[in-house]
């Protein structure tokens, strides 16, 4: 090509590639434009290639020179267009509006079962008091379920605990599903042979007993203190202070006379009632006469049982009733799980329907 | 037990206007636990004693009449018209009217309503009607269901409720009796801690009975042959017996307890039963066979395969240890079965006219095997099983014969209007070879004040000594600090100080003791604990929950279906007294608790399911657990359990990936997933050497399907231990049990998990050179494992102490790759820890690795 030939070329392909760059409506055309125009087979690199082989040296000064300004000019176009098409782009990005009240996406997550999450936080509060907690067999020996925890063969005690017994051969002695969890307690009597201990026994334990307020498998959390000088004063203290705590702080403890083989002096433990503050009406479970459903208007919860360890079942687990005492409670995980929940009927507990799962934390 | 609030009156002395509330929570305060205060009248609010003035034939009907009723002031305007379709309602008869209002006892309500065009202003009741049994009400004919007719001449008033006339002005407790309180099966016993609970007194109960019939040794023998069973047998006998209905009060007082009753006799039974505490049994002398003129009373063990036709019918077998009445029939024939319930065969008839009556006392354990094998358990059985008062036998006697005869009299004035009959033989036989005398027990008020924790003044020689005088005991004699009480023998719970520390309790009451906690704070550890399992469970069950798995808790047993369906077994714990066939076993495995709860909620159109389970499986008998060894170092701490007992945390998984959102579409989970959750689970234990691998041939679970089935390994202390496995349910099992989707499913040792638990964890710094990271595609044989593959470029001794992580990102089969190879694409990345690599490293390793996965058989496709 001869100079004018180039200028020609710069010149006229000016006009159209200014046009093109300056007209792009959106990033993909002004690409296509920059290639076109700009790109290795544009009118610009064709222009520089022929200006290469231009003989004359005036010639190719001036023409690199027009050349490189059309190329400047150019870029300038291409970046002004590049510029404004990102504004626009921003503009338009930002008037957009997301439907925020679409529900967000939740990773799944998985809950406690009520019943493990009542049974770690009572563990928790008696492990605060100093409570560790001791697990043992839930098939487990006549031995350690009845007669070590005063209650021999033929006793009518046995038949406050309707109980499951297990195949055995020809010869063994009685086998049973644990009745309640006491047997660790015995077990641990044994195995440790001497005061202090303070045990928190939980697990599953079974009787022969189904209905709304029944499962034949239920859970259980039994708490022991044997030491020297132990009393039924350090009982009532304990049993006050593991009720607010496990409750609601101002939750009222009122014990009343009972009967376990393996405590003497026993008692039934009732706490103030936490929907109606022990007052029997009003509160947050109330019937049509806005008297409390939960405590059936009497104020009061019964909650668990309790007493000073039988010395007959200190002589069982080989210490002495003359040197040490202690105190005993048990408590139904059940039982407090359903009246923290508001949960009616027990059988909801085993059924595991994710819906009735997914209401508890995780 | 119910109690009768007026039949208590008759025995304590209470404040005057003491409330049926304040003495049942006496009773309760006391250990008494009152269930329940019935106030029997309040059932019967609004119905009251009227009189029938006219008595038509109902104009519209053939069946109803037309009465006139007067009820005094409840019918201010005069006698109202009702309708009543009862047969025995005639003209002056004196009713129980139902006003306008009332809800009868069946729940049925009284309202001013047209019968057949005429309207009828309230009903006149039936027994039924009123809730009464029929024999426990006064009505003439028991037979029929008609109308209730009150007796004239008993002083009621028109207008005046009916529950006074009928006997239902009472107030009924139901007392929970804990079974050590034998003495609280009466009346009398009950009364007797009202006494000691308001301050008050017994008021005097010594019976007497008049005997005015000839030598009781002239009808009757006694032989006590069993003394272990029977320590004491007494009897009277009574003649010129009427055996006919009780009196109308007496009737009412039994029903109000809940005893139905049955006859004069039987009744006095009961009555005295409910009064004071001890069984009676009433036989017809002239069906005992006799010895001369005398009927012959043996009481004997039953020998094997004797039997006896009980009162209810029943035959029954006796055994060795049951304690029978004999006579001397035969070879001796049994007629009654001591403390249980008495023959059929000399059961009180209505032509019955002499009484042998028997008041004994009998083996607790004895009678408790008999009724328990039998399954026979009776008011008497209750009480005798629990320990009936062996001294009281005397007194029970007396009041009961004296009651029959006075029983007798009334029915035979009643029906026949001669003379009075019924005459107690003189005398009474008392047999009572092995003498149960009252237990001398010692209190120490020091030791109740220290048991106790209170102030030593609140139970000092004196006040401990008022307070249990206050419930019959006395004061036998007095040591250094000590004070030696009698025990009545109607309080055999009281044996030993601390039975009398309780009794102290309960007297002072709950609220005098101080709440303190224990000083002491000597060292404490479980030993019965698994602190590594503890930890291991509550960081799975953090993973778990974060995987999205909730926690489910299933019951122990287990159905022989679900056993079989998950690898059939003999070696399961079987229950002896199962709640059925369906739960007959304990369970060998948590997984299919845990299926039929996916089934649960997909029958309830719940698709996405994730659960898990924390909890002991029972694999069978533990051999070293025949018998408890409580006094060897390690059977109490679990060595002697009877079963294999091993903890086990196993889950389901099936429905969709992630939840499906406005803009995505949910993909159902695979093995794959429940994989991840397990790999996050051991991540968060900090569990290393993870390995899985597929099971193989016949070893693998029959309840998985065979195309994912697999083994888990992780490292312990122990070296590599199998942890469980993981695995997509078995397309038929999951059929079979109902479940709508594909299912996978895990199952670990809660235990290998515990040891593969690391609680110390040691902080990497962050590299300082920069990774470079190399892709390779190999084409293998199809059944090369990826972790083949993967293992052969970790464990290239070349790259040893360069390799970073080895990945695969791509499996490919199809276009390109030959059949039965894969193209499995290893993700490399390498990292010096002191230098950067250079490109000649780089190269040399990454010859190093293709030389490696070629020898693996493996062609390298890229590197």
């Amino acid at each position: 090509m001869t100079l004018a030939e180039i200028e020609t070329l710069l010149v006229q392909s000016f006009a159209e590639a200014k046009a093109a760059l300056g007209s792009a409506s959106t990033p993909a055309e002004l690409e296509a434009a920059r290639v076109q125009f700009l790109g290795q087979k544009g009118f610009i690199q064709t222009a520089k290639k022929s200006v290469g082989q231009l003989k004359d040296v005036a010639d190719k000064k001036a023409a690199g020179k027009l050349c490189n300004d059309k190329d400047r000019e150019l870029q300038e176009a291409f970046q002004q267009s590049a510029t404004q098409l990102e504004e626009r782009a921003r503009e338009a990005e930002l008037a957009t509006r997301l439907d925020v009240t679409l529900p967000g996406r939740r990773a799944r997550r998985g809950h406690r079962h009520p019943l493990s999450a009542t049974c770690d936080d009572i563990l928790a509060v008696l492990s605060g008091l100093g409570f560790q907690p001791a697990e043992g067999p839930e098939v487990e020996h006549d031995f350690y379920n009845f007669e070590a925890l005063n209650m021999p063969k033929d006793h009518p005690a046995r038949d406050m605990q309707d109980t499951f017994y297990v195949q055995t051969s020809e010869g063994e002695g009685d086998v049973v599903l644990r009745t309640h969890t006491s047997p660790v307690q015995a077990r641990t009597m044994l195995a440790a042979g001497k005061p202090p201990i303070r045990i928190s026994c939980h697990g599953r334990v079974y009787r022969k007993d189904e209905d709304t307020t029944h499962s034949p498998m239920f859970h259980q959390i039994k708490g022991l203190y044997v030491d020297k000088d132990v009393t039924f004063a350090d009982l009532k203290g304990t049993l006050q202070l593991f009720a607010e705590r496990i409750f609601v702080a101002g939750t009222r403890v009122r014990l009343r006379p009972s009967f376990f083989p393996f405590t003497e002096p026993s008692v039934e433990v009732d706490i103030s009632c936490f929907a109606c503050g022990g007052l029997g009406q009003g509160g947050t479970s109330t019937n049509d006469e806005g008297r409390c459903r939960l405590c059936k208007a009497t104020g009061f919860i019964e909650i668990m049982g309790a007493g000073m360890v039988d010395p007959e079942v200190f002589k069982a687990c080989k210490l002495d009733p003359d040197q040490v005492s202690g105190f005993a409670f048990g408590i139904g995980v059940e039982r407090v799980a359903m009246l923290r929940y508001g949960i009616s009927d027990i059988r909801l507990l085993y059924e595991n329907d994710e819906r009735f799962l997914a209401q508890f934390p995780s | 037990m119910q109690v009768s609030g007026k039949w208590l009156a008759e025995l304590v002395d209470l404040p005057k206007d003491t409330t049926p509330q304040q003495i049942a929570d006496k009773l309760t305060a006391a250990g008494l636990e009152v269930e329940a205060v019935t106030d029997l009248s309040a059932a019967l609010k609004g119905v009251i004693v009227a009189r029938v003035l006219a008595c038509v034939a109902h104009p519209g009907a053939d069946k109803l009449k037309l009465c006139k009723v007067d009820g005094g002031s409840a019918t201010p305007d005069g006698a109202v018209d009702v309708v009543c379709g009862a047969a025995n309602v005639f003209a002056g008869a004196l009713v129980c009217f139902a006003t306008p209002g009332t809800v009868l006892p069946g729940g049925k309500s009284i309202a001013v309503a047209t019968v057949r065009g005429v309207t009828s202003h309230g009903m006149l009741c039936s027994a039924s009607e009123l809730g009464l049994t029929s024999s426990a009400t006064p009505a003439s004919d028991p037979s029929s269901d008609g109308l209730v007719l009150l007796p004239e001449g008993d002083g009621f008033s028109i207008g005046a409720p009916a529950s006074m006339a009928i006997g239902r002005d009472d107030v009924v407790y139901t007392i929970g009796v804990t079974p050590n309180r034998p003495d609280a099966l009466s009346h009398l016993g009950v009364a007797r801690e009202l006494a000691a609970a308001f301050r008050s007194r017994l008021k005097a109960q010594a019976p007497t009975c008049a005997e005015r019939g000839g030598p009781i040794d002239t009808l009757a023998t006694v032989t006590i042959e069993d003394v272990d069973g029977c320590p004491r047998y007494a009897c009277r006998v009574i003649e010129d017996v009427v055996v006919g209905r009780s009196p109308r009060h007496i009737q009412a007082r039994l029903a109000a307890v809940g005893i139905r009753s049955i006859n004069n006799i039987v009744d006095v039974t009961n009555l005295v039963m409910m009064e004071r505490g001890i069984p009676l049994h009433a036989f017809d002398l002239d069906k005992i066979a006799k010895q001369g003129t005398r009927a012959a009373i043996v009481v004997r063990d039953a020998r094997p395969g004797e039997l006896l036709v009980t009162l209810d019918g029943k035959e029954r077998l006796l055994v060795e240890g049951d304690v029978v009445i004999a006579d001397t029939a035969g070879e001796g024939r049994a007629i009654a079965l001591g403390g249980v319930m008495g023959g059929r065969d000399t059961e009180v008839t209505p032509t019955t006219t002499r009484i042998l009556l028997e008041s004994a006392h009998f083996n607790a354990a004895r009678v408790r095997r008999t009724a328990r094998r039998l399954d026979l358990h009776s008011e008497a059985s209750h009480r005798f099983e629990r320990g009936a008062d062996p001294n009281g036998v005397l007194q029970s006697l007396d009041r009961a014969a004296a009651l029959v005869a006075e029983f007798s009299a009334i029915v035979m004035r009643e029906v026949s209007g001669k003379e009075p009959k019924g005459r107690v033989a003189r005398g009474v036989i008392d047999s009572y070879p092995k003498k149960i005398a009252p237990v001398l027990v010692t209190l120490r008020p020091r030791r109740a004040a220290q048991l106790l924790g209170v102030p030593p003044k609140l139970v000092d020689e004196t006040s401990a000594s008022k307070l249990l005088l206050s419930l019959g005991l006395e004061v036998e004699g007095r040591e250094a600090e000590a004070i030696r009480f009698r025990v009545p023998t109607f309080r055999p719970d009281l044996t030993r100080e601390v039975d009398l520390i309780e009794e102290l309790l309960r007297l002072l009451g709950m609220d005098l003791i101080p709440a303190t906690l224990p000083t002491r704070s000597g060292e404490n550890e479980s030993v019965l604990f698994d602190a590594r399992r503890h930890r291991a469970l509550l960081l799975g069950r953090r993973a778990l929950a974060a995987s999205g798995y909730d926690e489910a808790v299933n019951l122990a047993f287990a159905s022989p279906a679900d056993i079989a369906a998950f690898g059939a077994t003999d070696d399961v714990i079987r229950l002896k007294n199962p709640l059925g066939e369906e739960r007959s076993l304990l369970r060998r495995s948590l997984l299919p608790g845990l299926v039929q709860n996916v089934a649960l909620n997909h029958r309830r159109g719940i698709s996405d399911v994730r659960l898990y389970e924390a909890g002991v499986v029972f694999l069978g008998r533990n051999p070293e657990g025949r018998t408890p060894r409580p006094n060897s170092p390690a059977g109490p701490t679990g060595a002697d359990a009877f079963a294999i007992e091993r903890p086990r945390l196993a889950g389901i998984a099936t429905g969709s990936r992630s939840p499906s959102t406005f803009d995505h579409k949910a993909e159902a989970l695979d093995f794959f997933d429940v994989k991840g959750h397990l790999e996050d689970l051991l991540g968060t234990l900090g569990a290393t050497g993870v390995s899985m691998s597929a099971f193989e041939g016949p070893e693998a679970p029959v309840f998985l399907h065979p195309r994912a089935a697999a083994r888990l390994s992780v490292a312990t202390d122990a070296g590599a231990e199998v942890c469980g496995l993981v695995g997509e349910l078995h397309p038929d099992l999951a059929g079979r049990w109902g479940l709508k989707n594909r299912a996978v499913v895990f199952d670990l040792d809660t235990d290998v998990l515990a040891r593969a638990t690391r609680s110390l964890i040691a902080a990497r710094p962050l590299p300082r050179f920069p990774a470079v990271r190399r892709d390779f595609a190999l084409v293998v044989d199809e059944r090369v494992p990826a972790a083949v593959l993967q293992r052969g470029f970790a464990d290239n001794a070349a790259v040893a102490g360069l390799l970073e992580q080895v990945e695969i990102f791509d499996v490919y089969q199809g276009k390109g790759v030959p059949p039965g190879k894969k193209s499995v694409a290893v993700g490399v990345t390498l990292r010096a820890e002191d230098r950067t690599l250079t490109d000649v490293d780089v190269q040399r390793l990454q010859d190093a690795l293709v030389a490696g996965a070629k020898d693996l058989g493996a062609e390298v496709r890229a590197g």
